[in-house]
This record gives C-alpha cells, structure tokens and sequence, in this order.
C-alpha cells in the first residue's frame, strides 16, 4: 500500500515490519539482479561513450577546428551543453533541500535521485567547460593565474562550492541507507562491494549520538546549499551578463537562468524517476502523487518563465537599441526563430496547459511535459550562446554557426556519460531514501493511530494530560 | 501675380534697380571714412577657461558706438566645416565690444571677429588664433574604476570563508559519525564486522572532511593572491581602464612605438628600436624574454652566437640577412639585450 493509502483506517493496514521489509527487497532489487536488457543499455551507453571519446581525441590532435566554432561565434554547442547540465543540477537543490528544508512529506522517495542527478549533471557540465578549452592542460591557469575580478573565476569557485556541498548533502542523508546495504548485502556481494559498504557506512548503527550528528549535517548542508545553488547559475549567468554583448546585457539573466536551471531539474528528475520507476516496479513508492506535485512545480516554473522572458524582451525590444533589432530580427523572424518558437510555445505554454487539466495531469502528461521542458531548455541554452555572439560588433556580415560532426559526437558522449552514471549509480547505492521514508511513514502511522484513539475515544483531546506517545508507544 | 507689362521692360526692372543703387552708395560711400575692426585676444588659452576678445570698431579714429560685432570659429564635424558663432556684442561709448566664450574645443582653428553693422563697414572679417592649453578643468569625465570603500575583496574572502566554514562543519559531522559507531543501539542492528572496517570507515570520514576543508583553503588562497598574479601582464597597480586624457594633453609614450630613430648614438637605444623594428619582438617578446613563437633570448652568451643564429636562423625562425640587419645592427642589438633589454620611451 502507499503512504497516502494507510489512511483509510488502521486496521486494514499490515504490520509496519512487512512493509518495511518490502521496502528494503524494493531498493535492493536493482543490485541483485542484473537484466540482459540493463546490460545492453549499459553497452549501448558506453558505445555512445566511446564514439564521442574519439570525437574528442580528433579534436586533441587537430585542434578547436574541428569544431565549427571560429573567431566570431567562439562559443557553440559546448558552453551550451555546460549552461544546460548546470541548469539541470539544480533539481537535487530544490526537490531536496526546499523540500526538505518546508518539511514537505511526499519528498522522501525521490530525493535521492534528485541529489544524484545535482552530483552527476555538475560533473558533466563542468568537464564541458574543460572540452571547449583548446589548451586543456591550461585549466590549472585559473588557480595559478586567477584573479578574482574574473567572472570565469566566480564561476570556478562557485562550481567548486556547490560540487562539493552536493556531493556532501548526497552523501551525508544516505549514510544510514548504506549501512542498511552493508547489513543485508553482506553474503550476497563480493568483497570489494561489501568493503565499499563498510566504509561508506561510516560504522553507522543508529546511536542516538550518530542521529544526532546526521541530523545537524543535514540541517546544515539543506540551509546552506540553497543558496550556493542560487549563486552557481546566477554566476553562470553572469560569465554572459558582464560580456559587452547586445542579447546578453540585461540585469534579469540571473533570475532568467536560476528559474529556467530550477526548471530544467525539475523536468530532468521527472523524466529520471519515471524511467526508474517502470524498470524497477517503484510504483508503490513513487506514485502518480509525486508526478502530480512535480508536475505543478513544472506548470507553476513555466509560467515564471513566461513572465521573466517577457519582462526580458519587453524592455529591450521596447527600446531597441543599436544591434538590438538584429537580435530580434534573428529570433523572432530569422534563422533562429523556429527553435524560439518552440522554445516559447512547446517548452514553457504548452507545459503549463498540460498541467492545467485533471485530464492531462497524469504520469503520462507530466512526463510528456518534462520532456518537452527538458529540450526547450536546451534550445534555449543554444540560442542564448550563439545569437548573443552572432550579433556584430563591428559593420561586418554576421558569421553563421552550425556545429559540426565533432561537437555533435562529444554532445552525445556527455549524454551517455550521464545516463551512464546514473545507470551505474543504481547498481551501487540505495535509489530510494528508505531511512526517511520509514520514518514518514512511521509519522503518518502515528497521526493515524492518534485519529483512531480519539475516534474510538481512548484519548480524549479536551484532556490533554491524559494523552499518551504516540511514537512512544508503536517502537 | 500677374502683370500685364511686357517682357522686355520687364528684364529693365532689374538693371534700373542696379543703377539707382549705385548712384546713392557713391555718395555714402565718400560721405563717411572707412570703419575698421580691430581685435585684441590672448594669443593662448587654457581649456575650461573663459576668453576674453575685445573688438575696438573706429571710423575716422573716432570709436563708433553700437556697432555689432560678432565672434565665430571655423568648427569642424563629420567632414562638414561652418562658422560657429561664440557670441555677439555692441560697442560701448568707447567702440570697444567685449565677446567672451568658454575654451571647450582642443583646438579653435581659424577664429573670426566679424563687423555687422548697422553703418556699412568692412565685409571682410578679422582673423586670428588662439592656441589651446591643455587645462585641468573639464566636463565630467568616468573615473578609472569606483571605490566603494566598505567592498573589498577582504569581504568576499570572508564570505568564501564563512560559506566554506559551515560546510566543512557538515562534513565533519561525518568524523562523528565514524566515531561514534561502537555503541550498538538503534534500528537497524548490525551484523559482525572486522576491526579493519570500522578504520576505514572512520578514515574515509575523515577523509572526506579534510578534502573539503582543503578545497576551502585553497579558494581562499586564490582569492588571496589574485592581485598580484597577473603581475606578469600589468601592474597590479593600474587594473582598470586607460587613464583619462584631458583634451589636447600630451602623454609621454612609454611603450615601444613605431621606433623611427635608430641612430641616436646610444647603441642600446638603437638595438632596443632596431628590435622592434626587425620584427623580432613579433616572436621574442617586447623584453626579449619569449613569446608564443620564440624562446627567450634575454641572456645569450656571446655576440658571435648571437649573430651566427639570427644570421642562420634556427628552426622556423627567418635568417636575417646583412642586407636587412648589418653586423652594426646586430651589435646595437646584442647590446640591448646584454644590458638586460630596457625598455625605451619611443616617441
């Protein structure tokens, strides 16, 4: 039964043991059956890997020239794919922290997905950074040579800040998950895997001294982590803003970036969650209830976006300064404006009516809209780089982009590459927050008990001496 | 309107006019002696400063009262030059006009004092210059960068810290975490582990602890020294934006120029012009100390091999040869690079 079913009454319930003993098979599952089906994907993954790996080498010997980004345009698919993964680690933030942070229950299955894709995405999205340098053994310059008037060193620094704290608050909550790994794996993995448990699970037995430890961490991190989060795509905005460029000088990039990051999460989670929940029968515990939820946060970001493009084009458009009628012109009319059409219509309006409707508001429907989002993110990050830079400077003909066979492979890499930790990852660690899970579930046991107690009158709240534990009296 | 007159005693109306015309100005014109302008103006002015010019209008010796003068410039823009008039005065009872004008332009070129009337006078104006000074007033002019003197980096280093403080906190409730793990009480119960584990759980706390922790320090190391690494590229000094100039002010050019005087005497001087003049700071450097292309050639140990290679020119650098660079040449500037590779102010 799911959390949100025991409340039809107690007594049609099963024991607590049960379903918590469900629960552990449930998230163990995916390590102990290995699927001919998992291990094509996985060979899929690693084809798709190894193609854009000799992309990259192509362009280790022969340069950027291989790639189509030259003189004028000199950022391309690359800075876009970095915007993007940034943008999509922001799910783990929100779904996680602010949740976690508003004590909203429904979180506890998937925050662990959404903290793993923080953790993933960011590391994908920075190694971008290093494939669009032509001297990558010059990234060490930055900490060399760093001066920190640069907005590339704010970005640095802020990339840095949040890698690790997410890798903290990743980390830190599944401490207890692990070592129920460590408990009920330990004649079924072999010894590197059970070595693994064993140190990750930090000797964790469940001491109050131990709780208490977990608890102020994750109180800690939770707090701290929204705003690294905010800073990082605010920052990443920035590398654009502070850049003399016509599409990129407007104060409301930040903004524009942190919502459409928060945005792109949320979709990226949704489409994570429903593919794991179909491989591995997680329906009991990700239900239609978190895509419906998700799906109003999806609905609700959307309709911010519309509202923060408009303000951005408005003011601008208003205005029209010099340069700024061809970045208009190349958007709404020129070569860019079907992705911009798109953008505007299949990523933000058509998302908010689906989440409008009852009829719409379902797995399907949220997850149809989650991919629409998640590719209208894309295109955004993509028209936002090269229109910015397509603009000239100077009375000459504007350059044309297209990326080319190379740029296309290694995009593909970074995507196998992140589907490929994700799949790997599941094989690994504990998908689901069991610990926090049972203690939700044990939360609703109690409220349910307690109605129960007072419909049948053993408690009588107008006498509040007399009330008993709750949680006292079920552990 | 449409007269009935014929043609030809038509075109006669003008000639008439012309005629009447001429008859009465003969008389006018020997009537009254001849009204001469006379300018009096500083021969220079500072920018900023407001200029004085006195216009002193006589007839005959005597001065003329109310007579009109006017002051103008011959102004230049876009290609289009006109008369821009600066001011316009009437002589007192002394015939001397007193136009004035604020110094904004760097240069006036061609100024003009110009009689207007009312009496017929000279139509000719009368010309003269000013030449301009640079001056230290000027229209507001932007800084070279704002100091907000409560932001400085000291508070961004602090904030780092701060932010870097409370995770590394978190990260050392792992520690504790670890530690804490030999009293068995709670959910889940724990089966039997080695001794070596429980080490290595606490280790990898640790770990983990220190890894954030030594990520802190070293962005706040960074962000320490940041003004001081680039010193290699511009003097941490003057990071902002190119100085001010005030119009017409001369800067002394302090870079290598497009060195013209190559035989100045000094044969360091020279080696230093011929330097950038050979091209050989396209690859070496301005200092001699190497480039992208170029290795550094700062320190080379005799003349001889310094000849022998620029001569010869090894591996992808061009051989000069004595029609380009004479042994005189060469030795200017191996002398210029012995003496450490000043560098020069060219003009």
């Amino acid at each position: 039964m799911a959390v949100g079913a025991t409340r039809g009454g107690i007594h049609d319930m099963e024991p607590m043991s049960r379903w918590r003993e469900r629960l552990q098979q449930k998230t163990l599952q995916p390590l102990l059956r290995t699927t001919p089906l998992y291990k094509a994907w996985v060979a899929f993954l690693l084809m798709v890997l190894a193609w854009g790996g000799y992309a990259y080498t192509q362009q280790w010997r022969h340069g950027l020239v291989v790639t189509a980004m030259r003189d004028r345009i000199s950022w391309g698919l690359y800075i876009s794919l970095f915007v993007f993964f940034i943008g999509i680690s922001h799910a783990g933030t929100l779904i996680s922290a602010i949740l976690r942070a508003s004590h909203a229950r429904w979180r506890a299955p998937v925050t662990r997905m959404a903290e793993f894709i923080t953790a993933v995405a960011l590391v994908t999205g920075a190694s971008f950074v290093l494939i669009d340098m032509g001297r990558p053994d010059r990234i060490f310059n930055v900490y060399l040579y760093g001066r920190w008037q640069s907005p590339i060193m704010w970005d640095v620094i802020a990339v840095t800040t949040y890698l690790t704290a997410s890798v903290l608050y990743l980390y830190t909550p599944m401490i207890p998950d692990l070592a129920m790994f460590r408990d009920s794996l330990t004649d079924k993995v072999g010894p590197i895997r059970r070595w693994f448990y064993e140190a990750a699970a930090l000797n964790w037995v469940g001491g109050s001294g131990q709780k208490k430890a977990l608890t102020r961490g994750i109180a800690v991190l939770m707090v701290v982590i929204i705003p690294i989060a905010v800073s990082v795509h605010t920052v990443v905005s920035w590398i654009f803003g502070m850049t003399l460029r016509v599409g990129w000088n407007t104060s409301i990039f930040g903004v524009l970036f942190v919502v459409g990051a928060i945005f792109s999460g949320v979709a990226t989670l949704v489409i994570v969650m429903a593919i794991l929940r179909r491989v591995y029968h997680w329906e009991e515990y990700i239900t239609e209830k978190h895509f419906r939820y998700l799906g109003y946060l999806l609905g609700a970001f959307a309709a911010i976006m519309i509202y923060v493009n408009i303000t951005e084009y408005m003011t601008a458009g208003f205005k029209l300064e010099e340069g700024e009628e061809f970045a208009f012109r190349q958007l709404f009319l020129g070569k860019f404006s079907y992705l911009f059409i798109f953008y505007l219509f299949g990523g933000l309006v058509v998302p908010v009516i689906l989440m409008l409707y009852r009829r719409t508001r379902t797995v399907a429907g949220v997850v149809t809209a989650a991919v629409l989002v998640d590719v209208a993110m894309f295109v955004e990050r993509y028209f936002i780089v090269v229109t910015g830079l397509r603009v000239p400077l100077m009375p000459y003909e504007p350059a044309d982009y297209f990326p080319s066979w190379v740029e296309w492979s290694v995009l593909a890499g970074g995507f196998a590459f992140f589907a490929l930790a994700i799949t790997l990852a599941v094989k690994l660690f504990p998908m689901l927050a069991v610990w926090e899970m049972i203690e939700e579930k044990e939360q609703a046991l109690g409220e349910d008990v307690m109605r129960e107690l007072v419909r049948t009158g053993v408690v009588d709240l107008e006498n509040p001496a007399a009330l008993p534990n709750p949680r006292g009296s079920l552990s | 309107m449409k007269t009935n007159t014929r043609p030809e005693l038509r075109r006669l109306g003008p000639i008439t006019g012309l005629v009447v015309a001429v008859v009465l100005l003969i008389p006018g014109i020997a009537q009254a002696g001849e009204i001469t302008v006379s300018v009096g103006a500083p021969s220079s002015a500072e920018v900023g400063s407001t200029v004085e010019v006195t216009a002193t209008v006589v007839v005959d010796g005597r001065p003329v009262i109310g007579a009109e003068v006017s002051l103008s410039y011959l102004a230049s823009f876009g290609g289009v030059e006109d008369l821009a008039e600066l001011d316009r005065a009437t002589t007192g009872d002394d015939g001397v006009a007193v136009l004035s004008y604020e110094q904004r332009a760097a240069d006036n070129g061609e100024m003009r004092v110009q009689y207007l009337g009312p009496e017929d006078g000279p139509v000719d104006p009368v010309v003269f210059g000013i030449t301009v000074e640079p001056g230290g007033v000027q229209q507001y002019q932007s800084q070279v960068g704002v100091t907000i003197p409560w932001l400085s980096d000291t508070v961004v280093i602090g904030l780092i810290t701060l932010l870097w403080s409370v995770i590394a906190f978190s990260a050392f409730q792992l520690v504790l975490i670890g530690r804490r793990g030999e009293r068995p009480v709670g959910a889940l119960v724990r089966s039997e582990v080695p001794a070596a584990a429980e080490e290595g759980s606490v280790w990898i706390g640790t770990l983990l602890a220190f890894a954030a922790l030594i990520t802190a320090t070293g962005m706040v190391i960074v962000f320490v020294r940041s003004p001081l690494t680039h010193g290699n590229l511009s003097d941490p000094g003057h990071d902002g934006r190119t100085p001010v100039g005030f119009l017409g002010e001369e800067y002394p050019y302090t870079g290598f120029g497009l060195a013209k005087i190559t035989d100045t005497g000094d044969p360091v001087h020279d080696g230093s012009a011929l330097w950038i003049r050979a091209g050989c700071a396209a690859c070496h450097g301005l200092s001699a100390t190497g480039g992208s292309v170029g290795p550094d050639v700062s320190d080379l140990e005799s003349l001889s091999d310094f000849s022998r290679d620029a001569r010869r020119g090894p591996d992808a650098m061009p051989g000069y040869a004595a029609a380009t660079l004479s042994d005189t040449a060469l030795a200017q500037i191996y002398q210029w690079l012995d003496a450490g590779s000043p560098a020069w102010p060219h003009p």
